[in-house]
Parts: C-alpha cells; sequence; structure tokens
C-alpha cells in the first residue's frame, strides 16, 4: 500500500487554469509541464490532508463525481498520482 | 585603429565608464561578448550601483548577459545535485572542478560567469564504475570519431565528454589533470588526497584553495585555444583575491607547487595575473615562486607570448603578432600533450580535416 | 535620413564599407554587405527606416560577404558574419538579403534577453495585439501578411518581444517572409504589396520578402497589450473556424516556441503566465483569406 504525500511546494510556481488544467514550474530544474485538471483536483487534496491512499483518495474523488463509483475513478486516480509523481509533485512511500 | 583591450581596461577600472563615447560602448559589448566577459562586467558595475548609470542601449545588453549566467549558475546546481544522485552507491566520490567547483563553493569568482560543462576527476582505477554509474543514470558516450576517441582516452586526461539524454548537458570527466605523456609530470594523486567538502553538501568535493589555484593555473599555462584565456585568467585572479587574505595562503601556495611539480605553471600565472590583471600578490611570493621560472630568453618569450595572447580574441585585437603569439601557443600545448612524432600526425590531421570540409564551422575552443 | 533617401551608389558605398547604421527600434544594425542584389533588395524594403551616424551605438555589426576564391565566380555564395565571426555555412548569393533578415532576427532571438521572445506573428488593432504562434510551414506568416493589409498594424512576423515588466508586446515591423504558394496568394490578395523579386531553392523553397506597410513602420515603437493568441492552422477549402484552446496546452505551447524562455527561468514563467492573463487563447481553421479578414475583424469588435 502506498501512502501519497505533497512534495515540498516551494520549489513549483503553479499556475491554475481551472478546468483547462494547470502549469507547473520546478524553480530547481527549471522544466514546465503541463498538468491536466484531474491531476490538479488530486494535489487539491493531497495538500489538505496527507498521507493519503490511493483508495481513499478514489472513495473521495468518487463522491464528489456523484454518479461515479469508486472503482470507475481508481483507475484514472491512479494514472493522475503517477503524472504528478513523475513530476516530482507528489511521493509516494510504502506502507 | 590601435588595438584596445577594452574590456580587460574596462574591469580593472570601472569608474572609467563615465568617459566612454557611444562607439566604445559599441566596442566594449563586443569584446565582452567575444570574450565572455559580459555578465562579469555587469556584475561588477551591479556591485558599485553604476548599472543604472550606463546608457540604456549597452545597458540592455549588461542585463541580458546577466539573465544568461544568472540562469545558467541554477542550472548547474541542479546538474551537480544529478550527478551526485547518480553517483551515490558508485563508491565513486563526486570531486568537482573548475566552473561547477566555484558554485558549488560560492565563490565570488562564479558570478557573472558562463557556464558549458560540468568537469569533474574520478581517480583513474574508478573511471569504469564512473563511467558506469553514469551511463546507468542517463548519460550517453559522446560521438567522437574513432580516432578522436583514441585520442582522448589516450592522450587526455578524460573521457570523451557524455551527454545526458533528456537534459542535453554535458559531462567532463577527468582522470587526471594532465595528460600522460606530458613532458611535465605533476602528482595529482596528491591534489586528490586533499579535497574538501562543500559547505552544506558533505558528498561533494573540490580541490582544496591551494589546489585549485594550481589547476587553474596549470590548466591556462598549458592550453592551446585562446577564447577562454582572458576569462579564465579573471577566475585566477578572483581565486587569489579571495584565497590571498586567508592566513598562509601564499606560503602553502607556493610549498605545494613545489611539492607537486606545478612550479612553472604557478609562476606564470603569477606572472601574468600581476602585468596583465594588476593582482596584488607579495613581491615575497613573487619571488619565491620565481624557482618555476624557466632560463633567461625562453622565459621572456614565453611571458612576452602570454601577454599578447591573453588580449580576448576579437578583429578589434587581432594583429600579427597576436596571430604568430597564439600559433605558438597552440604548438607548444600541444608538444607538452604528446611527443613529437604523434604531434606531428595529429597536427596534420587536424589541418587535413580543415582543408577538406570547407563547410565545417570554425573550430572553436573546447568550452573550459 | 531615411535608407530610401540615399542614391543607389550612395547606399552600396556606405554598406560596402560597413558604415550603414540601421534604425531597427529597438535595435540598431550595423550592416556591412557586397552583394549588390542584396544592396538592392535592402533599399527597397527599408527604405522608410532611418539611417543613424556611424558614430552611434549599434547591438548587432553584422556582414554578409561574397565567399572569396573560386566562390566568387563559379556558383557564388555569400556568407553571414556576426562582428566578424563567421556564423552558418554559406549561401548562394542570391539569397544573400534573405540571409541579412535571418541573420537579423537570429542577432536578437539569441542576445536580447531583456525580451522574452515568442517565435510568433504580432499584429495590433485598437490598441490590442493577437499573437500568432505557429512552427514553420503553418501559414502564419501568409496570414499576417493579408491581414497587415486589411486594417491590421505589423508589429513582427517572426519575433515576438514581450517586455516581462509590463507585459507589452514589441516589433520591429520589418520585412514579412513568404514562401513558395504563398508568394502568389499574396500577390493576388494585396496587388498593392511590394515584394523581392522570388528566390527559389533556398533552405525553405521559393523565398520572397514583402515590404512591411509605411503605416507600421512608423509606428513601430508602439508597444501593444496582447489580448489574443491565436494558433492558425491553414488547410485549403477548410470553412473559417475559431475555437477556443486549452490554456495550458497554449501556455506550454508558447513556452515551446519561445527563443528564450528557459533562460529566463522563474521570470518568464511568470511572464508567460501573465500574457496567458490577459489573452483569449483560440485556434483558428481557414482555408481562404478573405474568410481570415472577416473572423479577425470580428474578433476585434469584441470587447
Amino acid at each position: 500500500m502506498i501512502a501519497w504525500s505533497p512534495n515540498e511546494i516551494s520549489r513549483f510556481r503553479i499556475k491554475d487554469f481551472g478546468d483547462d488544467g494547470a502549469v507547473v514550474y520546478d524553480i530547481a530544474s527549471g522544466d514546465t509541464h503541463a498538468v491536466d485538471a484531474l491531476a490538479m483536483e488530486l494535489l487539491q487534496m493531497l495538500m489538505e490532508r496527507a498521507p493519503r491512499t490511493a483508495d481513499s483518495i478514489s472513495a473521495d474523488l468518487a463522491r464528489l463525481l456523484e454518479g461515479e463509483t469508486e472503482a470507475d475513478v481508481v483507475d484514472a486516480v491512479d494514472r493522475g498520482l503517477a503524472q504528478l509523481q513523475r513530476l516530482g509533485l507528489v511521493l509516494g512511500s510504502a506502507h | 585603429m590601435a588595438a584596445r583591450d577594452l574590456i580587460r581596461d574596462v574591469l580593472l577600472a570601472p569608474e572609467s565608464i563615465t568617459s566612454l563615447t557611444p562607439l566604445d560602448w559599441d566596442l566594449l559589448m563586443r569584446q565582452g561578448r567575444r570574450a565572455n566577459l559580459l555578465a562579469r562586467l555587469a556584475h561588477v558595475l551591479n556591485a558599485r550601483d553604476a548599472l543604472d548609470s550606463v546608457p540604456s542601449a549597452p545597458r540592455q545588453h549588461l542585463v541580458s548577459a546577466m539573465r544568461i549566467t544568472e540562469r545558467q549558475t541554477i542550472a548547474v546546481r541542479h546538474e551537480i545535485a544529478c550527478i551526485a544522485n547518480a553517483l551515490e552507491g558508485s563508491g565513486v566520490p563526486l570531486i568537482l572542478l573548475k566552473g561547477a567547483a566555484y558554485v558549488a563553493a560560492d565563490l565570488p569568482v562564479s558570478v557573472g560567469r558562463i557556464f558549458s560543462d560540468v568537469d569533474i576527476i574520478v581517480p583513474r582505477p574508478l573511471l569504469g564504475q564512473a563511467e558506469s554509474a553514469l551511463l546507468q543514470h542517463g548519460w550517453r558516450g559522446s560521438t567522437l570519431s574513432p580516432y578522436d576517441q583514441r585520442y582522448y582516452r589516450r592522450w587526455m586526461h578524460e573521457l570523451p565528454p557524455m551527454r545526458h539524454f533528456r537534459r542535453d548537458t554535458t559531462i567532463d570527466v577527468h582522470h587526471n589533470i594532465l595528460p600522460e605523456t606530458a613532458r611535465l609530470s605533476a602528482d595529482s594523486h596528491a591534489l586528490l588526497d586533499n579535497v574538501v567538502s562543500v559547505p552544506g553538501h558533505d558528498r561533494v568535493f573540490v580541490l582544496q584553495p591551494v589546489d585549485m589555484l594550481l589547476h587553474s593555473a596549470t590548466h591556462l599555462f598549458h592550453e592551446g585555444e585562446f577564447i577562454s584565456a582572458l576569462r579564465d585568467l579573471f577566475d585566477i585572479d578572483g581565486l587569489l583575491r579571495h584565497f590571498g587574505s586567508r592566513p598562509g595562503f601564499w606560503d602553502e601556495l607556493v610549498r605545494r607547487a613545489a611539492a607537486v611539480g606545478l612550479s612553472r605553471p604557478l609562476y606564470y600565472a603569477l606572472r601574468v595575473s600581476v602585468d596583465l590583471l594588476r593582482t596584488e600578490v607579495p613581491k615575497d611570493v613573487l619571488a619565491t615562486a620565481s624557482i618555476g621560472r624557466p632560463a633567461a630568453p625562453l622565459a621572456w618569450t614565453m611571458e612576452r607570448c602570454f601577454a599578447l595572447a591573453f588580449q580576448p580574441v576579437h578583429p578589434s585585437v587581432d594583429t600579427a603578432a597576436v596571430k604568430a603569439a597564439r600559433f605558438a601557443l597552440y604548438v607548444r600545448s600541444h608538444w607538452l600533450r604528446m611527443p613529437m612524432h604523434l604531434l606531428v600526425y595529429h597536427l596534420g590531421r587536424k589541418a587535413l580535416l580543415r582543408t577538406t570540409s570547407a563547410d565545417t564551422p570554425v573550430e572553436t575552443a573546447r568550452p573550459a | 535620413m531615411k535608407v530610401g533617401d540615399l542614391s543607389p551608389d550612395a547606399l552600396r558605398r556606405q554598406v560596402g564599407e560597413g558604415n550603414l547604421l540601421i534604425d531597427l527600434a529597438p535595435f540598431v544594425a550595423r550592416l556591412r554587405c557586397d552583394v549588390d542584389s542584396a544592396v538592392r533588395n535592402l533599399a527597397s524594403m527599408y527604405a522608410a527606416f532611418s539611417v543613424l551616424p556611424s558614430d552611434h551605438f549599434a547591438d548587432f555589426h553584422i556582414q554578409v560577404m561574397r565567399e572569396p576564391g573560386l566562390r566568387r565566380w563559379y556558383r557564388p555564395q555569400a556568407r553571414f558574419f556576426f562582428d566578424g565571426q563567421p556564423s552558418f555555412t554559406p549561401l548562394p548569393s542570391d539569397q544573400a538579403f534573405a540571409m541579412i533578415e535571418w541573420g537579423l532576427n537570429w542577432c536578437v532571438a539569441a542576445h536580447a534577453h531583456q525580451y522574452l521572445i515568442i517565435h510568433a506573428a504580432v499584429i495590433e488593432r485598437d490598441g490590442r495585439a493577437a499573437l500568432l504562434p505557429a512552427p514553420p510551414g503553418s501559414g502564419k506568416s501568409t496570414l499576417c501578411a493579408a491581414l497587415v493589409h486589411r486594417g491590421w498594424r505589423l508589429l513582427s512576423d517572426e519575433l515576438a518581444l514581450i517586455d516581462m515588466d509590463t507585459g507589452q508586446v514589441c516589433g520591429m515591423a520589418r520585412p514579412v517572409n513568404l514562401k513558395n504558394e504563398s508568394i502568389d496568394v499574396l500577390r493576388a490578395f494585396a496587388p498593392e504589396a511590394v515584394l523581392t523579386p522570388p528566390v527559389p531553392d533556398t533552405l525553405k523553397g521559393t523565398v520572397s520578402l514583402m515590404r512591411p506597410p509605411l503605416a507600421s513602420v512608423q509606428r513601430r515603437r508602439e508597444p501593444a497589450m496582447p489580448a489574443w493568441i491565436v494558433l492558425p492552422r491553414y488547410t485549403a477549402g477548410s470553412p473559417p473556424r475559431l475555437v477556443a484552446h486549452n490554456r495550458a496546452r497554449t501556455s506550454l505551447l508558447i513556452a515551446e516556441q519561445s527563443f528564450n524562455y528557459d533562460i529566463q527561468g522563474l521570470r518568464g514563467f511568470d511572464a508567460l503566465c501573465a500574457v496567458l492573463d490577459r489573452c483569449e487563447c483560440l485556434q483558428f481553421t481557414y482555408g481562404d483569406l478573405d474568410d481570415a479578414v472577416r473572423a479577425f475583424d470580428a474578433l476585434a469588435a469584441t470587447h
């Protein structure tokens, strides 16, 4: 089971475009990335409460997305977390 | 127009900018850019709150140059972190040289400096492990011709440069200060025995101050290409100014040079730095360092050569005398590196490449 | 004194000696060139630009010179020099004027980091600017050339210079680069446009440069505030369609189309975000220039 937390946020500058997603600037490396809206939502959730597992996030997200079940969103959550992890925005640690 | 080393003059006397005409500024910007000293000039002026008094048009060039070096400094720090990460657990210590070392050690001489590659030094027996760790973390071998690869591995003191596939940055892995065939054999093992860790990073090392100086001096006074010579001389001047106030530094410098066999390059470094940049070196130190001075006729020739060759590489100061001096030093640098029969072959081959490929860009110096 | 005030002989002599300083606000270029065709094109394309005295500061010293030796007579070539340093491979000397243009673009893009520089066309109307970023071959230059003959002011067809403090965009109103079919298309669309004789077989195909409209040159010192980022896509026969484009993806695209976004670091990111804040992001597909004019007229009419 992996517990996810946001990485040190001062390392990044984020410009949120809402439904269009966001662009993120990594101050240490100078890289710029686009992040989709769903991944941004996940990051928000982790910034409010962390560490959390993907299952716990999926459950909350399903509730927010009225009409979706946890099983529906789990794939999207995994993809979103993978994206955030690749960019160094979140860290996963095994429990 | 008489040859005028304006970039050096202004760096040595920044207050003189008040008397510059628009054409002077025009020449100053061009010489500064060519000598890779524009950002340094910008920082020197900025430090004395004089940037705002620079006329608006040249000021943009200074601002522009500062942006580049500021960004490069961030990039170098990040690159050092990535290299440290790659070498972690490989048993290879991370010892930085030259520009990257100046940044890691937060030296004043790193401000306004242009960087190209990161240079590290690895003890010979650990070269394989170092190359392997780098390959595993995304660096790729270079695309040199087989001849140049052999030249690098056999005669140069480094592996061919490796490029990171994603960040497109280059790392030069040295294993000795000078190539193996050098007529001046130095004990570079001793230099590696006294490395110091960088403030805040116990896994990142640089040469101790006297060794940093000796390394810079040796590199510069064995070089054959002069595009960065004036910049490198300013590095030496900067290091001497920064470390010179430390108690015991000067004595240690001369002693250390003698101990490791680098008295001659140290002599040249001090002599030329004093002559061209008015560096403050205690007189007795200069006298003691003269043990490194060659016999009289050669000494005079070499000193004259260096004085000419250290002008900025720019049409405005490209007299016949300067060209001759540079050519003489170019040949000398290769003479220092390899036996005569190989030297002729290598220089001959390079000349052949130049004439058969009319479209190749002008050969530029290896990045410092 | 304008370039157009010099007699052909005087111009040829002055630029042959390397004493021609042209005011390319916000820059000054000192030019040396010994290729007659290039000097003639210079006279035509830059007639309305000012000449400065030779003791003036110049930002860029450029030379485009005929290659010596055999290359002087056999398939003559010319080479570009930046402050005496040869840059780029030599090209046939009938491309010498194009080399001056491309060379000037390079000088600015590689050295003027006081600006955030985007590879885009920039046009202005009523104080609002439209940025048209696009990779080569997307038709932006043709579209730009057409629009500046139908009510829009030309700031640039290649280099959007963004002032990172004010957010305004500047341009030099220099000649517009046209290729292949677009040369004839533009001639038909705007018969009053002045073009250099097309030069075939360049790396980009057949190339011709279009003189910037006089009003654009006269107003080139006026910056403008960006209001639209429009990604043009030309598809023959396509009806005009203007749709919103994802803003995050537009940001990344602008960054990718920038010559010096990376150098600017965090400052560049902040400036980029500020531009995005001010702009509507749109994708424009079209197959006909008159449709395009109408679509852009409609844009200009919005608030």
